[in-house]
């Protein structure tokens, strides 16, 4: 198939629309709204499900509720309606029925803004809903990367009966790129073992998130984190760029990653050996594969649109073993590569502990990146 | 002396209801309810083809005493979650 120039939004609908989707269910908010405006014509014109629901609560347990009948369903939102859906995310991780949402990050907390940011990660990789589960979450940093995302989030999704959340931002949902769709598969003509659609000529099935006795519920729980080891083991993804030779790595994903990439590449056309680590997978984490970046580099800097949400996990995995720095971006602001290459300089130049706060002195370097944004305004 | 039988069934359970007791309390109406839509699923024959969706509440353990598939909703999310099902599956019969 030939490669079309596509906008991120619209180009993960119609990825889960050759992935098989069956129903979207949403909510509009920007910068994710056209996602469900492609769908609102693309669906009915398959014959397959389109609907606008009253609000973000809605619409996450009609995904529920179509999730339960054995169909592919999703939903998307960003940031503020995301974190509307997280009690029914929660019900459907709960009931162990796939869903897919798609999460278009925007400037935050609060109402915050419509422009790109990575401030979600630890509502979507780390938290959200009640109770011990966990989402598998996918970040792209391109929209082919997206494409292809969203239709392995579906197939993850019935794989392991999941949610899978892919992770954009305002960036990758708005930018055009081109991109290869892939072909466009069959509905699904069988339905799952466990799918409720009318027990006709066999037993009654009952799909319930309640546990009513405590000694059954953990037994549910058991069952949970014992599926979870499963996708720790099994899909755990990451890309690395120039690292083979690499004396210090900067780590990011999605769009920070990718801006990431452009200082990297003029890093080393400074000579310096750096390279670029992007986690994929955001969970499962690639803990392993960050720990042996640690014993391979002398210095690591993480680079993300937040306050160093994921940096946490980098720290997790790095345990100390070399110094670790940061360089974020809040409130829906892109950091420039120029920004990063002067964070890759000053980690190659200056001595740099293993046990500083690495979000502390980010801090205290950050009053000079305000007036730098003050003088641009 | 012949004894005739003259037993008539005038009384039964609805098929559409499973076959245990309820767990509401004297004098609570929720049990005659489930009884009333029982009959009618028997009636219009559509038991094979209903799909309920229980709320929260009292009546939050409803999906053991129909013998129908069932599911479970978020508390007040019924008929969000009852339109996501008869959404995709438009010919079933749906009820909350």
């Amino acid at each position: 198939m030939a490669r079309e120039l596509w906008e991120g939004n619209q180009a993960m609908a119609e990825a889960a629309v050759r992935a098989g989707v069956e129903a979207y269910f949403g909510y509009p908010i920007t910068p994710q709204t056209e996602v469900l405006e492609y769908m609102s014509r693309r669906l009915p014109e398959l014959g397959r499900t389109f609907l606008q629901a009253e609000s973000e609560l809605a619409a996450i347990n009609m995904v529920y509720g179509a999730a339960c009948t054995g169909v592919r369903v999703m939903s998307s939102s960003s940031s503020p309606g995301v974190s509307l859906m997280m009690e029914g995310m929660s019900y459907i991780a709960g009931t162990e029925v796939p869903a897919v949402i798609i999460d278009v990050v925007r400037g935050g907390p609060g109402l915050g803004n419509i422009a790109p940011s990575q401030g979600d990660y630890n509502q979507i990789v780390h938290g959200g809903g009640h109770g011990d589960y966990h989402p598998i979450v996918l970040a792209p940093a391109s929209v082919q990367e997206a494409v292809d995302l969203t239709v392995l989030a579906f197939d993850l999704a019935d794989k392991y009966r999941s949610i899978v959340i892919v992770l954009a931002d305002g960036s990758i949902g708005q930018m055009m790129e081109p991109a290869e769709m892939p072909p466009m598969r069959p509905l699904r003509k069988e339905y799952p073992s466990w799918s409720v659609r009318g027990a006709e000529g066999r037993e009654r099935r009952i799909l319930s998130s309640i546990y009513i006795d405590p000694r059954d519920e953990e037994v549910m729980n058991y069952r949970l984190m014992r599926l979870w080891n499963e996708i720790e083991a099994n899909e755990v993804r990451c890309k690395s760029y120039q690292l083979d030779d690499a004396e210090y790595a900067v780590i990011g994903f999605g769009t920070a990653g990718r801006v990431s990439l452009s200082a990297v590449r003029s890093a080393r056309a400074e000579g310096i050996p750096v390279g670029l680590f992007r986690p994929v997978s955001l969970s499962p984490f690639p803990y392993e594969q960050v720990g042996a970046l640690a014993d391979k580099v002398k210095g690591i800097l993480v680079v993300e649109m937040n306050a160093g949400q994921m940096l946490e996990d980098i720290l997790r995995a790095v345990k100390g073993r070399v110094p670790v720095v940061f360089y974020g971006r809040m409130g829906g602001i892109m950091p420039f590569p120029d920004e990063i290459l002067a964070e890759i300089q000053r980690l190659v130049s200056e001595p740099q502990s293993p046990n500083g706060d690495p979000r502390r002195s980010w801090l205290q370097r950050f009053e000079h990146t305000l007036e730098l944004t003050k003088a641009q305004k | 002396m012949v004894v005739t039988d003259t037993t008539q069934l005038v009384y039964q359970r609805p098929e559409s209801l499973a076959g245990v007791p309820t767990h509401y309390c004297p004098g609570c109406t929720h049990g005659v309810a489930h009884r009333l839509i029982a009959e009618v699923l028997d009636e219009m024959d559509i038991r094979e083809r209903t799909i309920g969706v229980a709320p929260v509440g009292c009546s939050v353990f409803v999906y053991n005493y129909f013998d129908c598939d069932f599911v479970e909703a978020p508390h007040g999310r019924a008929p969000a979650m009852a339109t996501g099902i008869k959404r995709v599956l438009p010919d079933r019969v749906v009820f909350r």
